[in-house]
């Protein structure tokens, strides 16, 4: 039996979905799969809650080989990884976050775009996953209809900022490690996050009022290996790694479901209200966003990228799986 | 090698390496380097890992801080709020041994309320209350002592940096962490009081200057037998203490009131709190362009020195983490005993051994996901956990040879003929307080709750 | 006394004063671009209070926070500290311990503490050598393949010109320890 050394490496700690999922799917998954063959073992050496690199620095911790591998939350990369931000230029379409997995890896197979963004930083990516499964925004105050949301302050990352302004909110640039204070000071009046955040990080104490609007899910990591370390791996770990990537991507997406459910049920627990969004506000609203996907398929057209293409099969494939889609974005 | 042998060497050489007088934050860089070397016999690898430290070590709101309080530090110091402030508290506790000490305890209190970083509080207090401390004829070891040991109040009071990547790392609220530092943090403030009373009478040489040497020509001259509470006041009208102390008191209204009013963070506080000792500066006429200037130059130099050492530490608890040191010590523990008080014992051990050269953030990061599965195993409380683990790690802060406050402070000390060691040593009584309380916590558990307190 | 003055702000002999950010002994070239650098530095210290200030009372008075603030105050930090941190090696402002330096002084052994700081600004030349040997691949991608922080309709900032002052404050730190090495020599041999 050979014995493999693996770094593996993410800027959160085991508290934060994915890196918990890592230890309870990933890789005990690869564990699985090699032991059945009995020929190999990984010597998994965890670098998690940055001790190796911080959130958004396991990009380069990889590329430069400090790590053989990790995941990469693609969200804080719209500048080296462009073509992943789909997801981001995409509200209102799925709040699957299991078929997002499924159909961004199946894009990945297709068009080489994908794996190409990785073969400038040394990497070759396993598999596409997410947890925000369905953004929703959790207010101090309740909110009844989208009219409501017009002069609110809400809280929300960088990209995510662009789907709330035109219902006339003010954008709050926060991160998660910040959205609670935010809130609970009164600098801002809500949060834009998902359901999983909203009961592992207790949002539910600042801001108790659930307003479920369906803004969707994207595609927020990636499992990537150091090129140089992925090909001194044996073709059977190689196997089992990509099998267990994937499989790690559905289980992320059923955990963030599971507690997006639970989180309605919190919020209700502690005196707040969930409010479900009218179906015809939501077109309504998805309506008065400028065109995202149409801005991001443009640049990435001019550089060659047959993002019009891409941005139509992720589209095809959500209308195909019977999703709420609000807006037709590749049309 | 394993990773614990190559980690004591490490933690040995750049002891050496730092009591020999290098540069901290090169000592920590060049033994990083060395170390990965070793490890993976690649040194191009090994100049990444410092070149990526070096880039995302500080990029982080967080530390955008830093520049911001210094500055506001600096302005409040130049336009003389500080000394004003001071005279306020000599006129009402000149008459208490011991009384500055007090005042700077007191202050630093108000003050954590309205920062997350201690190294804010330590660069603030370091211009505000030394000078200060100096000229009414305290001694330097016990004013940059002071000043170190009350700088902890500011991530041990909310809002506090620690707390929230404490709340955040083990899916406590953040509400409820913030609410259980407020209790520990006054139980701290008076236990360094009664320290600091206690020292006056009974190690009087400690806390005064009796050779007169650090007094201006202004300042109380406590040659001899006497101590500055022997000295009259001189006489000051109500309306003067009100004029002196109005300032500060409308400084810090602006800024605690903008926090818990929802109108800006507590980060964004130093630049409104710098913006609005500008306006009071401008306005009493105590600041020029050129000292504005200076001012500016001053702040650029302290965030580099500061920053660099945050860098440096970044590297070297990454080089760490690369070998799996932590993993190995907590493996270690967690094998050893089931006695609780032993694991609380231990746990507070090595997480002191880590202060006295890993960075606050990177212990908590490290030691608390290894510790908490052990400690919920015997029941016990995480909110009380986390208090425990703040304190401990800011004891840290104190002590050589990587101090962050003490660092802090003898950059900001403008005067050379105080030491990095009498910073030190003059925070040793303090740290032990800090131990001492952590004591109290574990006896009395319920003492983290301030609700708890009366029945 | 001249073998004792980098003491990094420590011990009684020849510290500058607190708002005496002068050079002792000036280099060409080295000299002049640290103190522009170093200007440049206080600068953006004064640029990110006056943005921070804007997004606050913009947000708060009139619900419009500025763009970009987050992005701007984290470069911000970043390019203060290596902006200045030439600067301050040059005046001596580099955090260090003393006290075996200083006890080497008293008791009149100046060549071992000499040799000692020698060493000690070696190690410094080493150390931001090595930063900005790393530096140098990192400048190159973000200017060839357009990097930039923020989101896209939002705010974006290009990084070359951070990795540029990352590359340039790291190699001029390097030179500053050189220069200091250089005069430990020299007192040495004479
Ligand atoms: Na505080
Ligand atoms: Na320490």
């Amino acid at each position: 039996q050979e014995e493999i050394d693996v770094t593996i490496v993410s800027g959160f700690s085991p508290s934060v979905a994915v890196v918990k999922l890592l230890q309870e799917s990933f890789m005990p998954g690869v564990d699985e799969r090699l032991a059945e063959a009995g020929e190999y073992r990984i010597n998994w050496r965890e670098a998690f809650s940055g001790t190796l690199a911080k959130p958004a620095g396991e990009l380069e911790a990889i590329q430069t080989g400090l790590a053989d591998m990790g995941v990469i939350p693609t969200g804080f990369h719209a500048d080296k990884l462009p073509v992943y931000q789909i997801g981001y230029v995409t509200p209102f379409t799925t709040t699957d976050l299991v078929l997002i997995h499924e159909v961004v890896d199946g894009l990945v197979e297709k068009y080489p775009a994908f794996g190409e963004t990785w073969d400038a930083l040394n990497q070759v990516s396993l598999s596409a996953s997410g947890i925000p499964d369905n953004y929703i925004i959790c207010s101090a105050e309740p909110i009844e209809t989208v009219a409501d949301i017009d002069g609110l302050k809400i809280a929300g990352a960088g990209p995510n900022l662009r789907w709330i302004e035109p219902a006339g909110a003010t954008g709050v640039t926060g991160t998660l490690g910040n959205f609670y204070q935010l809130v609970e000071t009164g600098v801002a009046d809500a949060m834009l996050v998902w359901g999983e955040s909203v009961v592992s990080l207790k949002f539910y104490e600042v801001c108790d009022n659930y307003f479920n609007a369906q803004l969707g899910g994207v595609n927020s990591y990636v499992i990537n290996a150091n090129k140089q370390s992925w090909d001194s791996y044996p073709e059977p770990v190689q196997q089992a790694m990509v099998e267990a990537a994937k499989e790690f991507g559905v289980d992320l997406g059923e955990f963030a479901a599971e507690l997006g459910e639970q989180a309605r049920d919190t919020v209700v627990e502690n005196g707040g209200k969930v409010i479900e969004i009218d179906p015809a506000e939501r077109d309504e609203w998805a309506a008065t966003l400028p065109n995202l996907a149409q801005e991001w398929a443009a640049a990435l057209e001019e550089r060659g990228v047959p993002a019009n293409d891409i941005l139509a099969d992720y589209m095809q494939a959500m209308r195909d799986a019977d999703q709420p889609v609000a807006r037709q974005w590749d049309q | 090698m394993t990773g614990l042998e190559l980690g004591l060497i490490s933690v040995g050489a750049i002891v050496l390496l730092i009591y020999a007088g290098m540069h901290v934050a090169v000592a920590l860089s060049l033994v990083s380097f060395v170390s990965v070397w070793i490890q993976n016999g690649d040194p191009w690898l090994a100049a990444q890992l410092l070149t990526l430290a070096a880039s995302d070590g500080v990029a982080d709101q967080t530390f955008a801080v830093i520049p911001l309080f210094v500055m506001m530090g600096l302005i409040m110091s130049a336009s003389d709020v500080g000394r004003d402030a001071y005279d306020v508290g000599d006129y009402f506790l000149r008459r208490v041994r011991g009384g500055l000490g007090l005042a700077t305890v007191g202050s630093n209190a108000v003050f954590a309320a309205v920062t997350g970083v201690s190294i804010a509080s330590a660069a603030v207090f370091t211009r505000v209350a030394v000078p200060e401390m100096l000229r009414l004829g305290y001694s330097p070891r016990f004013a940059v002592g002071t000043v170190a040991g009350s700088s902890v109040l500011g991530m041990l009071i909310p809002p506090s940096i620690l707390l929230i990547i404490y709340a955040i790392l083990t899916e406590q609220s953040i509400g409820m962490m913030f609410f259980a530092g407020i209790g520990p943090g006054i139980i701290l403030s008076t236990v360094y009081c009664a320290g600091i009373v206690a020292m006056a009478y009974l190690t009087p040489g400690f806390v005064f200057d009796r050779t007169g040497r650090f007094a201006t020509p202004d300042g109380a001259q406590v040659e001899g037998g006497f101590s500055p509470q022997d000295i009259p006041p001189p006489h000051r009208t109500v309306a003067e203490i009100v004029a002196k102390s109005a300032p500060l008191i409308g400084l810090i209204g602006i800024v605690l009131g903008g926090i818990y009013g929802g109108v800006f963070t507590p980060t964004e506080a130093g630049a409104v709190g710098t913006f609005a000792a500008l306006v009071l500066a401008i306005v009493r006429r105590k600041l020029t362009l050129s000292g504005f200037w200076e001012v500016l130059k001053e702040t650029g130099h302290l965030t580099a020195a500061v920053c660099f050492l945050v860098i440096a530490a970044t590297m070297y608890t990454r080089s760490l983490g690369l070998a799996g040191v932590p993993l190995e010590i907590g493996g270690l523990v967690q094998t050893a005993t089931d006695s609780f008080l032993l694991v609380i014992l231990v746990y507070v051990l090595v997480i002191l051994f880590l202060g006295t050269i890993i960075d606050s953030v990177s212990i908590i990061l490290i030691m608390v996901p290894l510790f908490l599965p052990v400690m919920q195993s015997f029941g016990a409380d995480p909110i009380w956990f986390g208090i425990l683990t703040v304190i401990a790690v800011e004891v840290g802060l104190l002590t050589p040879p990587l101090g962050m406050a003490c660092f802090v402070i003898k950059g900001c000390l403008d005067d050379p003929r105080i030491t990095l060691g009498d910073v030190f040593l003059g925070a040793a009584p303090f740290a032990l307080m800090m131990v001492l309380v952590l004591a109290l916590l574990t006896a009395v558990p319920d003492l983290v709750y301030i609700n708890r307190w009366f029945g | 006394m001249t073998g004792y003055d980098d003491n990094g702000g420590g011990s009684e002999s020849s510290r500058p004063g607190l708002f005496d950010s002068a050079v002792p002994e000036p280099t060409p070239v080295l000299t002049p671009l640290t103190t522009a650098t170093n200007t440049v530095g206080a600068l953006v210290v004064l640029a990110m209070v006056v943005i921070v200030n804007i997004d606050v009372f913009g947000r708060w008075l009139a619900n419009s926070p500025l763009a970009g603030t987050l992005e701007l105050t984290e470069m911000g930090v970043v390019a203060v500290v290596y902006l200045t941190v030439a600067h301050a090696v040059a005046g001596k402002r580099l955090t260090r311990s003393d006290a075996l330096l200083g006890l080497l002084e008293r008791r009149g052994s100046w060549r071992t503490g000499a040799v000692l700081r020698l060493a000690f600004n070696v190690a410094g030349v080493v150390v931001f050598t090595l930063i900005a040997w790393g530096q140098g691949p990192r400048l190159v991608d973000a200017w060839t393949r357009g990097y930039f922080k923020g989101n896209v309709g939002i705010f974006t900032a290009p990084t070359w010109p951070l990795e540029a002052i990352m590359l340039l404050g790291a190699t001029a730190a390097a030179l500053q320890f050189l220069v200091l090495a250089m005069r430990r020599l020299r007192d040495l041999k004479g």
